[in-house]
């Protein structure tokens, strides 16, 4: 059975809140799929900054309660239909990671559709000068099918780094914030993080490709985070990679974070730049140092 | 589909533990009702200086590799569900890096093993299970281990500045303790053995019953929770939900010897659980560890088992039914047979 995506959705124009964009995005996703919102076996919300720093529950329990899905299947005689939801929080990797365990749903046949969500917003809730990413909703649409051909994502791979630094840190230090815990959070970046954070997504790729894992060959594009302009074209670069093609979203929005990964596949798919048996390659980069890839076919 | 059981567990509970009547001492406001009586938590068990989510995490992690075959570098996935994600502070909240980059690398899990945050409240452990188990049946990794630590009782701190009112959203905040569980799964030995079903729903009508986020009254982290209502919504679904599970997955109350429910008070536990019986045929007695320990949050089911499995108080090869209650509201079924936990905890076979 193939993990194909439906349909995705991406865009900068959501309101200012974590829960609010994913809303957003997961209407515009489900209505452009013909999917009704009942449907979703499986929502996992992949954003990391949420609004005023709520830690619990859950955000994907508050976006699912606004987007109105099975919100009662006793109250409403359908527990044979229900929703499950729950974040996973891995940064830019959290796609391919959420993906990843959507896929594991989806073949123990737990689940038919999953929807995954994304985006940040600053705690605050404001456009903070302090905030390094930009805040864009997205969301994709994973179902089970079974097409009959090769298609889908295939393996999900994964890497950390085994020493060194993290590269990025976010966090916020309750007892030093006074009463401003909610608006609140601390960022810092290794002056050399995006340098090394590229040669650690292509060390990666380069070992995957070379233990055969994925085979470079007939890759039609490649869609990467999006830490400075030309991320990914300078992956390509280390990587020998001729007549492969990227989108570099940084140029004209910043860099999505949490929803890199959908926003580069929204803007192909949404020019018709698609067409079926294309090799798409998603590769995700981030703090740990940390980085994912997965191949997917059209 | 391949079958996994739970190969190792490990838990870690800091040395001090902090009574109900020394919290409710230290309360200008102090409640009308008995909430030693109502909970039956006599105990906690509080952090010490140095500790927060993370060493308590890294501690229950060590304990259950020390008791497991596997070695940090043997294992595929490393999952961890802490609701309180706090490392380097008590009240020190990390968005990024998260807690599952910061144990890969301590304990030294190879690079290319999974390693990510999940939450989803106080079912996030069962959550992790239920995730890494559908990992497992996928073919996707072999093993793997679902980790959490909880220092959680700041919130109990917050509760006791800034409660006011005779009926308070932060009252359920004084049932909290601190710990760190950790649970290996792998490919179950046989066909007895390990994880049978899981199954979970999140009923979303009710998400914001529960929340906890930092304060603005005082530095530092508060949880407001309409605990009766809650209680009222579980109480009311509960019944219908165990009806329909026991069909979908073919059981009644005489297949297991014991359930595990999140740990928040005896009379709300023995309350719902009376209601399932109906349903249920035989109730299978309760797990409950509220008297030493209270409600420790994502990590709850396993602190319980790992006190039961100490005093070898469980039937060899025990069937459970471990059922997952938090705010979301997300209720879940893991039912398991744990022989080889019973077997790493000195029980002989």
């Amino acid at each position: 059975m193939a993990m194909v995506i439906k349909s995705t959705f991406a865009s900068t124009d959501g309101p200012k809140s974590a829960i609010d964009m994913a809303v957003f995005a997961a209407e515009e996703c489900l209505k452009r799929a013909g999917v009704p919102v009942h449907a979703i076996d499986l929502l996992i919300n992949t954003g990391v900054f949420r609004d005023e720093n709520i830690i619990e529950p859950a955000i994907a329990p508050l976006i699912q309660r606004k987007l109105g899905m099975n919100l009662d299947p006793v109250e409403n005689d359908h527990l044979h239909r229900s929703t499950f939801s729950f974040d996973i929080t891995d940064g830019e990797n959290g796609f391919l990671t959420a993906a990843g365990v959507a896929r594991a749903f989806l073949q123990t046949r737990q689940a038919r559709y999953a929807l995954v969500v994304s985006g940040d917003v600053h705690p605050s809730m404001t456009d903070h000068e302090a905030f390094p990413f930009e805040s864009m909703a997205a969301a994709a649409l994973l179902a089970g099918e079974d097409t009959g051909r090769d298609q889908g994502f295939q393996d999900f791979h994964f890497r950390t780094s085994a020493n060194g630094s993290y590269g990025f840190c976010a966090n916020v230090d309750l007892s030093r914030n006074g009463l401003e815990g909610r608006r609140t959070m601390s960022f810092s970046v290794d002056p050399d993080y995006h340098e090394k954070l590229g040669h650690f997504a292509s060390g990666m790729l380069q070992e995957i490709f070379s233990g055969g894992k994925i085979d470079p060959a007939g890759l039609r594009y490649i869609l990467t985070s999006q830490h400075t302009e030309a991320f990914g074209r300078r992956i390509l670069d280390q990587l020998n990679l001729e007549g492969v093609e990227t989108v570099d979203l940084y140029s004209t929005c910043g860099n999505p974070h949490t929803s890199s990964l959908i926003a580069g596949y929204d803007y192909l798919s949404t020019r018709g730049l698609l067409k079926s048996g294309d090799r798409v390659l998603f590769v995700s980069a981030g703090a740990g140092l940390s980085a994912a890839c997965s191949l997917y076919t059209v | 589909m391949i079958k996994a059981q739970f190969e190792s567990l490990g838990v870690y509970l800091p040395d001090r533990s902090v009574s109900t009547e020394e919290l409710i001492g230290q309360m200008a406001q102090k409640p009308l009702f008995d909430l030693m009586s109502l909970t039956g938590i006599k105990n906690r068990r509080w952090r010490a200086e140095g500790e927060d989510s993370f060493t308590m995490a890294l501690s229950a992690a060590n304990t259950c590799l020390q008791k497991s075959r596997y070695r940090a570098c043997d294992l595929d996935a490393l999952i961890c569900t802490s609701i309180s994600r706090f490392k380097d502070g008590p009240v020190n909240l990390w968005m990024k890096p998260g807690m599952s980059k910061f144990l890969k690398k301590e304990m030294g899990f190879r690079p290319d093993a999974m390693g990510f945050d999940m939450t989803n409240a106080c079912a996030g452990m069962l959550t992790g299970v239920q995730v890494l188990n559908s990992m497992i049946a996928s073919g996707m990794v072999k093993n793997g281990m679902v980790v959490s630590g909880e220092c959680i009782t700041p919130i109990a701190e917050t509760a006791i500045k800034e409660i006011r009112e005779p009926i308070d959203p932060q009252f359920a905040s004084l049932t909290v303790g601190d710990s760190g569980a950790a649970v290996i799964l792998d490919r179950a030995e046989n066909a007895d053995e390990g994880i049978e079903f899981v199954d979970f729903l999140t009923i979303a009508d009710f998400a914001d019953l529960c929340l906890a986020m930092p304060s603005v009254e005082n530095p530092g982290l508060a949880m407001y929770a309409k605990s009766i209502e809650i209680h009222q919504e579980v109480i009311r679904k509960l019944p219908a939900i165990v009806k329909h599970m026991m069909h979908k997955h073919g059981f009644t109350g005489k297949d297991f010897d014991y359930v595990i429910p999140h740990q928040t008070s005896v009379r709300a536990i023995r309350e719902a659980l009376q209601l399932c019986a109906k349903h249920l045929d035989v109730l299978p007695e309760a797990l409950i560890g509220l008297r030493n320990y209270g409600n420790t949050a994502s990590t709850s089911h396993f602190v319980v088992l790992h006190d039961q499995l100490s005093q070898k108080r469980l039937k060899k090869n025990s069937k459970v039914l471990f059922l997952a209650l938090a705010s979301g509201i997300v209720i879940g079924f893991v039912s398991a047979t744990i022989g080889r936990l019973e077997a790493s905890y000195g029980y002989g076979h």
